[in-house]
């Protein structure tokens, strides 16, 4: 037998033999599933989540409900304060809320399942964090960078544009996202078994896992920073916060940027890129810096 | 000058039709505890609360507010605190295995819960005590209003 007709005989046997389990076994993922469990690379359970899995459509972050989005977001929140304690100073804390709350109210999501919430973290690092629960961070820092009122508000509406838009969901791998959203623990008829809360809490780890490196490491995406900034401008516009703070706080940044430094230089594109983006959009009829506002601030948090 | 006429128009259209799509449906809460209103405003005097999954007919929708009723009352709630996919608890007597399949059904209290953070918790060693801190921060709206009046500044969408 030539070459090409020996392959040819080959290809024709595989074919055969693969209709043939085809038939008996159902789909390729259930093949895969068994020849993975009798070949002892996988176990029972793993199996069995895999061919679960493969029944169902993948799914994206916006199938996650508010409720789950809250507890990804907790999870998260207590991660970002295992590594930045917290600043304990309820004047400048309330004070921040105050300022949060307003933002909020002038975003398109004022409702999340849980209230947004806000806290400075203790740290001189420049930084600031939002998980897909609301929870709102600023470091000292980033506090002391700001200028005026109207320049924290502008912070906490990129912070909050980030939550509206759904940055950090996004960030979580689609096959954990399909993998939770199709778990037994989600699917079973009754309450969910220990074991099936354990598979889902692994699950639920490599979620986290996945926001909190893009928060501490590798950023959002350069076009998701530029959408934070755009929906900043617009919520700094309807509350009456003048706008231009945004740019004005970006300045800030810019004379202190160093590309390697830590925090914000590690995970942002690098400010000048952003005040170009920002200025195209200012009107002269935005809102202005009032001395009022600017004044409270001073009192407030020019101790920070 | 024309093609920008037709832009606005369609997009006119567009809201319009959202809008009117929306009344006579129902929507489910979609947060954990919502405040309908008297009027069409976040700071609006508060009629009734609403829960999580609780279901609610629009009536009306004016911007991003809409007028709904329930049998707590009738008021007004944001649009983003509904939503219009339903939210149902899982062990209400239905097959959950069935809802879960169903993208326009969405199981409360199911997938990541308390009982998850619970276990994620102790595996590892992660305190929540900050995070419940500053969840629970006491908030007064007065105070709020006074603030935003002070500081010359406004609330969106609010007539009271």
């Amino acid at each position: 037998m030539s070459v090409r007709a020996r392959n040819t005989a080959l290809v024709a046997v595989v074919a055969v033999a693969t209709a043939i389990v085809l038939v008996t076994c159902g789909t390729i993922t259930d093949i895969g599933a068994t020849v993975g469990e009798a070949t002892g690379t996988i176990d029972r359970r793993q199996a069995e989540s895999i061919r679960r899995t493969g029944e169902r459509m993948e799914r994206s972050f916006e199938d996650f409900t508010p409720e789950q989005e809250y507890y990804i977001g907790r999870s998260v929140a207590a991660t970002v304060l295992d590594h930045y304690p917290p600043y304990e100073n309820d004047e400048v804390n309330e004070y921040l809320d105050t300022i949060g709350r307003i933002v909020v109210l002038a975003s398109d999501r004022p409702s999340l399942f849980a209230d947004y919430s806000f806290q400075v973290l203790d740290d001189d690092e420049v930084n600031a964090f939002a998980t897909p629960g609301g929870h709102i961070f600023l470091t000292r820092g980033m506090v002391r960078l700001a200028e005026n009122e109207d320049e924290l508000a502008a912070v906490l509406a990129h912070e909050v544009a980030h939550v509206v838009e759904s940055h950090g969901l996004q960030t979580i791998r689609t096959s954990r996202i399909t993998a939770a959203l199709t778990s037994a623990a989600i699917t079973g008829a009754q309450f969910a078994t220990s074991e099936e809360v354990a598979e889902l809490t692994e699950i639920f780890e490599g979620t986290i896992d996945d926001v909190t490196q893009t928060l501490f490491t590798a950023g959002y995406s350069r076009s998701a920073e530029r959408e934070a900034d755009q929906g900043a401008v617009k919520i700094l516009r309807r509350a009456g916060f003048a706008p231009s703070a945004l740019a004005s706080f970006l300045e800030h940044m810019d004379e202190r940027w160093e590309p390697d430094g830590p925090g914000l230089a590690r995970t942002h594109p690098s400010p000048s890129d952003r005040l170009r983006d920002v200025r195209a959009v200012l009107r002269d009829d935005d809102p202005e810096v009032d001395p009022r506002r600017s004044e409270r601030f001073r009192r407030i948090m020019g101790h920070v | 000058m024309y093609r920008k006429a037709f832009a606005v128009g369609v997009g006119l259209f567009v809201a319009v039709a959202a809008a009117w799509a929306l009344e006579g449906q129902l929507v489910s809460v979609a947060v954990r505890s919502a405040q309908l209103r008297e009027a069409s405003g976040h700071l609006a005097p508060i009629v009734a609360q609403l829960a999580y999954t609780d279901e609610v007919e629009v009536l009306e929708v004016r911007g991003d507010f809409l007028r709904v009723v329930s049998p707590a009352g009738e008021g007004w709630l944001h649009r983003s605190a509904v939503s219009e996919d339903r939210i149902v608890l899982a062990d209400d007597g239905e097959d959950a295995a069935r809802r879960a399949d169903d993208r326009e059904v969405a199981l409360a209290g199911r997938g990541f819960n308390e009982e998850v953070e619970q276990r994620y918790r102790s595996e590892q060693g992660l305190s929540f005590d900050g995070v419940d801190r500053m969840e629970a921060r006491a908030r007064d709206s007065e105070a709020l209003m006074r603030f935003i009046e002070d500081g010359g500044l406004r609330v969106p969408g609010d007539e009271s």
